[in-house]
């Protein structure tokens, strides 16, 4: 339970909803998942299907959720292509949550 | 998402880095077609958004920016950027451009010398058509026109995902429903006059598996302020060699 936290850290929980809202403002209706909703272990890649663009505008709405000191870009400019692909939802999670510390 | 409304197309920007710095800011520009403001975000703007305010933007038509029917010569492009550099209230900019987009930073400068510290061209063609080889691209077959992309784009391609459909309706809508094409076909090659009258320092960079080996010669014989810098790749250093690139244009902004 996490009753005392302060107002300006969010838990895992609270991150992985809003991070999930994010991604289904910008790609909306378009990507089949099954039905299954998006969870910590979903890929951007290979379940998601996004677009390098599309990563530009999550970089952007990241900010405006969490502090436009969160930089997501040079975040991401520091990884390999193979990281990139393999990029799951936990990750940016664990971003999130490293850059709130 | 910040976006600046023209009379006849809207463009997406993003902006990076410290508004607090006294350097010159940094307007990057991607290519036509494949490119976006991806282009450069999460390579070379990223890095120089650590020292330099960063403007990277979706030309008319590309990314997040409206689809636009025509407009797609230097001309009018160069005056969207000038839209876009009035938008942020510089007085002066530097600016990086891959292929289509050095172009259009070449004749910003050329327009505009006095609001222009710095270039950076990358991949820049000259004749403006030639970089894209539109005749010579569509008579090859479907297996030659793919093995043109990039490999990131091949592979997308190949799995038949959303990303590579959502590319190729991209790609579609401006060759067969824009001016785009027959605006690059007319866009005559800039006079090596204007290349000596352009007295500001130019970073070149190409690659030296590139078609254009020939231009990045002849930009560094022409303009009296060039150096020229190599990588090994082909024309898209962007997504072919991101941190070498990102290195380079770091260098040139100190």
């Amino acid at each position: 339970m996490q009753t005392e936290t302060s107002a300006a850290l969010k838990s895992d929980t609270d991150i992985l909803s809003e991070v999930r809202n994010l991604i289904e403002e910008i790609i909306g209706q378009s990507v089949d998942m099954n039905d299954e909703e998006i969870s910590l272990e979903t890929s951007f890649s290979r379940d998601l299907e996004m677009e390098s663009i599309e990563f530009v505008v999550l970089s952007e709405k990241l900010q405006q959720s969490f502090g436009s000191d969160l930089d997501f870009a040079s975040w991401l400019a520091s990884k390999e292509l193979g990281e990139i692909i393999n990029l799951k939802v936990s990750d940016i999670v664990g971003f999130v949550k490293q850059c709130q510390a | 998402m910040p976006s600046l409304n023209l009379k006849d197309a809207d463009l997406y920007y993003h902006c990076l880095g410290a508004e607090g710095s006294n350097r010159s800011p940094v307007i990057m520009i991607h290519g036509l077609l494949l490119g976006n403001s991806a282009t450069w975000y999460f390579g070379a703007a990223s890095a120089l958004a650590k020292s330099h305010r960063v403007v990277v933007y979706d030309l008319r038509g590309h990314g997040m920016s409206a689809k636009a029917s025509q407009g797609y010569d230097l001309k009018t492009m160069v005056s969207d950027l000038k839209a876009l550099f009035e938008s942020q209230g510089f007085s002066r900019v530097s600016l990086v451009g891959h292929s289509y987009g050095a172009l259009i930073a070449l004749h910003f400068a050329k327009e505009f010398p006095d609001l222009v510290d710095k270039l950076v061209i990358v991949e820049g063609p000259l004749p403006p058509g030639r970089g894209l080889q539109i005749d010579e691209f569509l008579g090859l077959s479907a297996d030659d026109q793919a093995a043109a992309l990039p490999k990131d784009i091949q592979d997308q391609i190949a799995k038949g995902s959303r990303q590579a459909k959502k590319l190729i309706d991209r790609l579609s809508f401006l060759v067969t429903q824009t001016e785009l094409i027959e605006n690059l076909k007319q866009e005559s090659d800039i006079d090596d006059a204007d290349l000596r009258d352009l007295n500001l320092p130019v970073q070149l960079i190409y690659g030296t598996e590139s078609q254009l080996v020939d231009v990045a010669q002849r930009l560094d014989r022409t303009l009296p302020k060039s150096h020229l810098s190599w990588l090994a790749g082909g024309h898209y250093l962007p997504s072919e060699r991101p941190h070498d690139l990102a290195a380079i244009i770091g260098g040139f902004f100190p």
